[in-house]
């Protein structure tokens, strides 16, 4: 069955983003951490991906993923409605848009990923409603030795009435981010 | 010239402490106490916040953590301290020194002075004074192994962006992750 990683960068201070709703200071060196340890293994170990509509809508030409996305998998997008016209697919990347829910997308990729994972790429209110539901098997934290004061907090809107206790599995150093890999401690 | 260190140990999520000030999360151990002993020699004063002193003066001098804590309890209760309040009537603490304004000369002017590195501990609205007036050296972060959902964020409300440097960091056996970071521009 695949397990499910959820991921994102933040800043020291919890921000995926600053004031101006500016990722630029997160990401500035975008070329180097695509090429880290951390990220040639979650492309090798990726079976599957989910994204928010927002995520999905950060490329600014929906057809540029299926040549130039690292993830070349099944990739479902979490939305109220589905584009009108369906993006430019590859043998290996295809497009579901799912709208039914949170839950309903990750059975639909955790059957796609097979025996791989499902990577949760984001954004911030894909990734709350994971935890939230405790919808993850893994966290990844790719921390950012940044504090910017304001903009968008990654953990924000959790909702749970407990607190939720990690495994520290590996902390990986790359150039300008530690990845901080926990797994869920899951009460049974 | 004197460092001055912030510690603070956070959750995954960024907060010091969850609702109610409860810090019972606090993921500690005997390898934690080693830790403790030892940075904590490392210093030559301790500067403090109201609540993180009336937290801290209300243990170490106590009976029960003479016995639990002993190297530790001893180093807490002999080092200078400086406690920043503007409410604070008196600080009876041993070695303790009310400064009830003025903090960014105080801090300034004990920098100047020569000794071991100065820590700030918890302190969290003292730390974000200090950070704006560029006073802080090093940060040392302890990530806790464990998502809160509430509480009270470290860092908050800082005025400007900072840049910092990764310089070490240490993983410790139960999952807490201790990162050495230093601003960027020093």
């Amino acid at each position: 069955m695949a397990r499910v990683i959820v991921g994102m960068a933040m800043s020291l201070d919890g921000f995926i983003n600053d004031q101006s709703g500016s990722v630029a200071a997160l990401y500035r060196d975008f070329d180097t951490m695509r090429d880290t340890e951390p990220m040639r293994e979650s492309i090798q170990n990726t079976g599957a991906v989910v994204m928010g509509r927002h995520a999905f809508a950060m490329a600014e030409d929906p057809d540029s993923y299926a040549d130039n996305y690292e993830f070349q998998v099944p990739i479902f997008v979490l939305t109220h409605e589905e584009p009108k016209r369906h993006p430019k697919e590859t043998d290996k990347l295809t497009f579901t848009f799912v709208t039914d829910g949170i839950e309903s997308a990750m059975e639909k990729a955790k059957t796609a990923a097979g025996d791989k994972y499902v990577t949760v790429v984001g954004g911030a209110n894909t990734f709350q409603q994971c935890i939230n539901k405790m919808l993850f098997d893994e966290l990844e934290i790719d921390l950012v030795p940044i504090l910017l004061g304001g903009g968008l907090r990654l953990f924000e809107h959790i909702i749970r009435a407990e607190h939720i206790r990690l495994e520290g599995m590996k902390v990986v150093e790359s150039p300008g981010v530690t990845h901080l890999r926990y797994r869920v401690v899951k009460e049974s | 010239m004197r460092k001055v260190i912030f510690f603070n140990l956070t959750s995954l999520d960024g907060y010091f402490e969850g609702p109610n000030r409860d810090i019972n999360w606090h993921n500690v151990d005997e390898e934690f106490n080693e830790f403790a002993v030892q940075q904590t020699g490392e210093f030559g004063a301790l500067l403090f916040g109201r609540v993180t002193y009336e937290l801290m003066a209300g243990y170490w001098p106590t009976e029960s953590a003479k016995r639990d804590d002993p190297i530790i309890a001893e180093l807490m209760n002999s080092l200078p301290k400086f406690v920043f309040s503007k409410t604070l009537k008196k600080a009876e603490w041993s070695n303790t020194k009310l400064v009830k304004d003025g903090f960014v000369d105080e801090v300034s002017k004990l920098k100047q002075q020569s000794g071991k590195d100065i820590a700030i501990f918890g302190s969290s609205d003292l730390a974000v004074t200090l950070i704006d007036q560029g006073l802080i050296n090093e940060y040392r972060i302890m990530i806790n192994p464990i998502v809160l959902g509430d509480g009270k964020s470290l860092f908050n409300g800082i005025q400007n962006k900072l840049d910092l440097k990764l310089m070490k960091t240490r993983t410790f056996g139960n999952g807490n992750v201790l990162l050495y970071y230093v601003p960027a521009q020093e």
